[in-house]
């Protein structure tokens, strides 16, 4: 198993054509050749010796958009990328709420939330299987201040009997990994070499 | 500016016992008339959530945004998974990809990799006459969270609307 990981390392990421994705059994039909083969994760380096255990039909195979690094994907980061502390949203600052009770109400986060200034747009998602709370609310502050003392004062505290954990949604940058010492992100398209 | 606060609390891997091995990645899209057509979005161990939607129709373009999440909304995509058992699951015994579309499900979670492949399910119907209805049936409403959780994220952050595929 563990050979099969270091193999799976051993893979072309950068594709010549984003239609590539899709098209293992080509039934687009305008003939081009397709590359094709062993493509594993478009992130390679996570699947390290660790990975004892992988499943599934797709192993080894899997197409994606997302690992074309040449493709502009927008975002409202800073130049240069690479800050700490949290992202700014287009509208606002946003931040996560977990731990939340699953019979808590919509109308719960807002009374709670709204202490700490306007809450200009809330998510309680729906555990769809069940239709209780999933567990999380995101809250949208116009201010940086705003939901900075939001955090300050909720998180770690109690809503409906349940202790809430209460953060920022977004960072600036990746989020340093203490115990991994490989990069985090490639640097050059060359293909990511064995250890 | 300081990630004063609960942004302090995270050494990475913390909550639910797995490492710091975490990597989400989910696909569904069919070609058809107006081309290729799909959703996708994924969750790197860094923290990079990746979102990219192709709808041809009527000429709209792709839809390819990016950001970095906290450390927390990566362990709540990974609580969301952890408690749908997903990671227990096989696709063997799934409808295959089809005519009418493809789903991709791939997650690294502590020492283990599921790459999951399966047709687009319509209702609830497909999964009971499926040869797996329990695991599928699993994989049916995770997908559901999941996509549901980052178009929360997307349109909050861009506010814009996510199609969904």
């Amino acid at each position: 198993m563990a050979a099969r990981a270091e193999e799976e390392e051993f893979v072309d990421y950068d594709r010549d054509d984003d239609e590539d994705a899709m098209d293992e059994d080509d039934r687009a039909g305008d003939g081009r050749r397709r590359r094709r083969g062993g493509r594993a994760l478009p992130v390679p380096h996570i699947v390290s010796q660790g990975v004892m255990r992988a499943r599934g039909r797709l192993i080894g195979r899997s197409p994606s958009v997302l690992a074309a690094n040449r493709d502009r994907f927008d975002s409202l980061a800073d130049a240069g990328n690479s800050g700490h502390g949290p992202q700014r949203s287009i509208e606002g600052w946003i931040l996560l709420i977990s731990g939340v009770k699953e019979d808590a109400g919509e109308d719960d986060l807002y009374d709670a939330f709204s202490e700490f200034g306007h809450v200009k747009d809330l998510h309680f998602n729906l555990e769809r299987r069940t239709g209780y709370g999933k567990g999380y609310a995101l809250v949208e502050y116009g201010s940086f201040e705003e939901a900075q003392t939001a955090i300050r004062a909720m998180n770690g505290t109690q809503l409906l009997t349940r202790t809430i954990y209460v953060d920022w949604a977004f960072g600036r940058g990746p989020i340093q990994m203490l115990t991994n010492t490989r990069p985090l992100r490639r640097r050059s398209p060359t293909p990511p070499r064995c250890n | 500016m300081a990630a004063s606060g609960a942004g302090g609390d995270d050494a990475g891997g913390s909550g639910g016992g797995a490492g710091g091995e975490f990597y989400l990645r989910y696909y569904v899209g069919h070609k058809g008339k107006f081309g290729h057509e799909f959703l996708e979005f994924e969750f790197r161990p860094d923290g990079k959530l990746r979102y990219a939607n192709n709808s041809n129709y009527k000429n709209d373009t792709m839809i390819r945004k990016e950001v970095f999440v906290s450390p927390s909304v990566l362990r709540e995509a990974r609580r969301i998974i952890q408690e749908s058992e997903i990671m227990k699951e096989d696709d063997n015994n799934w409808p295959e990809p089809d005519r009418v579309g493809r789903q991709e499900l791939e997650i690294v979670m502590g020492n283990e990799h599921i790459s999951f492949t399966t047709s687009k399910i319509g209702s609830l119907v497909d999964v009971q006459t499926s040869k797996d209805p329990e695991g599928l049936r699993i994989f049916y409403y995770l997908v559901q969270d999941l996509k549901c959780f980052v178009f929360s994220l997307i349109n909050l952050h861009f506010k814009i609307k996510p199609i969904q595929s």
